[in-house]
């Protein structure tokens, strides 16, 4: 691969203005293929980076006097001539250590269509009583490809809410580990997930309720279109001492198209025998009666199509209750073309 | 400016409306009465245009600057921005779209189909805050999802104040005060009678003859299997409270 100084790497202000609003950022931290963009980052205590070696790592400890508001910036993009770009790979890793509140958003932007794979990792370990609101981005382009994997251990009364943006890449492969190891401790992880040209998402869950007195909720939300491909695995195990456990998944799927394709496998494991376990799995397409009253109103057929793709997606937004990190995701959102949020061409027919 | 011709209608391989006929002038008020399962709502929603009925024979024409045209062939965003606009019976929520938003689209949508400039949203949010004092709504509302939660009067409420803000020239109103208390309903009625004017049409769709001490008809049809079997002036809406649909069936 032909390379670039990385200190001649600019961010365009375009992506920095959408991705980063600098007045309510504490740190943020940049990476452009896996390298630290040292001069571009606005780092805050309690984050350090190791530079070398075989990975790039973020480590990153948030404590009571520590940064509250963190993002982690990666950008990948090809270096000189798109004409000598090879396949490339990236290893990014990041720990998030956590004692008191935090608002952190990682997000993954291919500043332009090249072929690259990511393996990318997030450990969380959420420190007894700790507050954690986490957004995951992934934005690859149309050839990339990632591995990610997230690994949350919570301590007593720790609380986690996470939210996944997966759009717009080749194939998108997640795994999610969560241990509620304290008692007490809770989870929110909640999905919105778009695959439309040939793009795959794969993501499997698993929820451990390891000890008593300990709560997950999950949505799942999807919109597959053209030839997408969306396939998602919940497990959920519920430990034989963890006694009034309370776990709560569900997963929704938006099909519009003849082509795409979508997979949902429940799996709940339970061990104990007071517990409320729920999942439910749903696929279908736009609800004709919306639709019908939309046009009603003067909406052109497509126009009411998407209006409806937008509101079914609304509501993973409506969960994010840091204003941090929904006005990180709802920037990215917006800034999505029209047809990776289900907009209609004409003469495209629903099923 | 509606004309409804020998309509014949299957739902589902069942007919529902039969040769049906009636015409509706500019400036004036019917109402369409009849038992349940007479076909009323099925008349409705054909003239807004709701998919998968199948029409065996007739037409709905309506007239536009004079020339006559059938709704038939039109899609049902085609008619709304003709001015055609129905009221449903049963309005359908869309939680995660603002009532203001889904408005506004709706307004600009028919303002750009008929060469009328299209509102900011400054100037739009003045229009609309100014009608919901017709349905004595309060403005927060407008940030709601569209039905998302609402009562069912809230829900009635809201379809007039679209209307007011849309300003068709043909209003169906469908059942518009079935579960609307005494109160509720004053307050639709008087927003719909503000809206009567010699260059708008309306049809209302009902059961009973309650709604008609609040709006006055000029015309009162009594629709019957699939069929309008008798029309009459005011007075008939009053007999058949009296006396039941029993003689029509």
């Amino acid at each position: 691969m032909v390379t670039m100084p990385i200190s001649d790497f600019e961010i365009p202000s375009e992506v920095s203005e959408l991705i980063c609003d600098s007045r309510s950022t504490d740190a943020a931290i940049y990476f452009y293929n896996g390298e630290w963009l040292e001069n571009h980052s606005k780092m805050g205590s309690g984050i350090r980076v190791v530079s070398g070696g075989p990975e790039k790592t973020a480590n990153i400890e948030i404590k009571g006097s520590a940064s509250q508001r963190v993002a982690v910036i990666h950008l990948y993009g090809n270096r000189r001539e798109a004409a000598l770009q090879k396949p490339f790979s990236v290893s990014c890793v990041q720990n998030y250590d956590v004692s008191s509140e935090a608002h952190i958003v990682e997000t993954h932007l291919a500043l332009n269509s090249i072929e690259f794979t990511v393996q990318n990792a997030a450990t969380f370990v959420v420190e007894t009583g700790a507050q954690v609101t986490f957004g995951q981005t992934f934005w690859l382009g149309d050839e990339a490809t990632s591995k990610n994997k997230v690994n949350l251990k919570l301590h007593q009364a720790a609380s986690f809410s996470g939210f996944a943006l997966n759009v717009g890449s080749s194939c998108l492969n997640n795994e999610i580990e969560t241990d509620l190891s304290g008692k007490n401790s809770s989870c929110e992880l909640h999905s919105l997930i778009l695959a439309t040209r040939r793009h795959r998402v794969n993501t499997i869950s698993t929820v451990r309720h390891s000890v008593a007195d300990t709560k997950s909720e999950q949505l799942i939300k999807s919109i597959v279109n053209e030839a997408g491909k969306v396939q998602f695995t919940g497990n959920i195990k519920i430990a034989k001492d963890a006694q009034k456990s309370n776990a709560r998944q569900l997963s929704q799927t938006l099909l519009l198209s003849r082509g795409g394709e979508a997979i949902t496998e429940p799996q709940l494991d339970v061990g104990a025998d007071d517990v409320t376990a729920t999942h439910g799995a749903t696929i279908g397409q736009l609800d004709e009666e919306q639709l019908f009253y939309l046009m009603s109103r003067g909406l052109a057929r497509n126009e009411a199509r998407h209006v409806l793709a937008l509101a079914y997606q609304r509501e993973v937004f409506d969960r994010v209750s840091s204003g941090f990190v929904r006005g990180h995701l709802e920037r990215i959102h917006s800034r999505l073309p029209a047809e990776m949020s289900a907009e209609f061409s004409d003469g495209e027919r629903a099923l | 400016m509606l004309k409804v011709s020998k309509l014949n209608v299957q739902i589902d391989g069942k007919d529902v409306l039969r040769d049906l006929s009636f015409k509706v002038n500019a400036g004036e008020v019917h109402a369409i009465m009849g038992p349940n399962g007479s076909g009323k709502s099925t008349l409705s929603k054909m003239i807004a245009g709701y998919p998968g009925y199948t029409v065996n024979s007739g037409d709905i024409e309506y007239e536009i600057n004079g020339t006559y045209k059938s709704l038939l062939k039109m899609e049902p965003d085609e008619r709304a921005k003709d001015g055609v606009f129905l009221a449903f019976q049963y309005p359908v929520e869309v939680p995660g779209v603002s009532n203001f938003a889904f408005l506004r689209m709706a307004f600009n949508s028919i303002c750009r189909h008929q060469g009328a400039p299209e509102l900011s949203e400054e100037k739009f949010r003045k229009l609309v805050e100014e009608k919901t004092k017709l349905v004595e709504m309060a403005p927060d509302f407008l940030e709601r999802g569209v039905n998302a939660g609402f009562s069912g009067g809230e829900k009635k409420r809201n379809e007039i104040l679209q209307m007011a803000v849309l300003q068709p020239r043909l209003a169906i109103l469908d059942e518009t005060d079935s579960g609307l208390d005494i109160d509720a309903l004053r307050v639709v009625a008087n927003g719909v009678n503000k809206l009567r004017s010699p260059d708008r049409a309306m049809v209302l769709i009902t059961h009973y003859q309650r709604l008609l001490n609040f709006i006055v008809p000029d015309y009162v049809h009594v629709l019957a299997n699939g069929r309008i079997v008798r029309s009459g002036g005011r007075e008939l809406a009053l007999e058949l409270e009296k006396n039941g649909y029993n003689a029509y069936l």
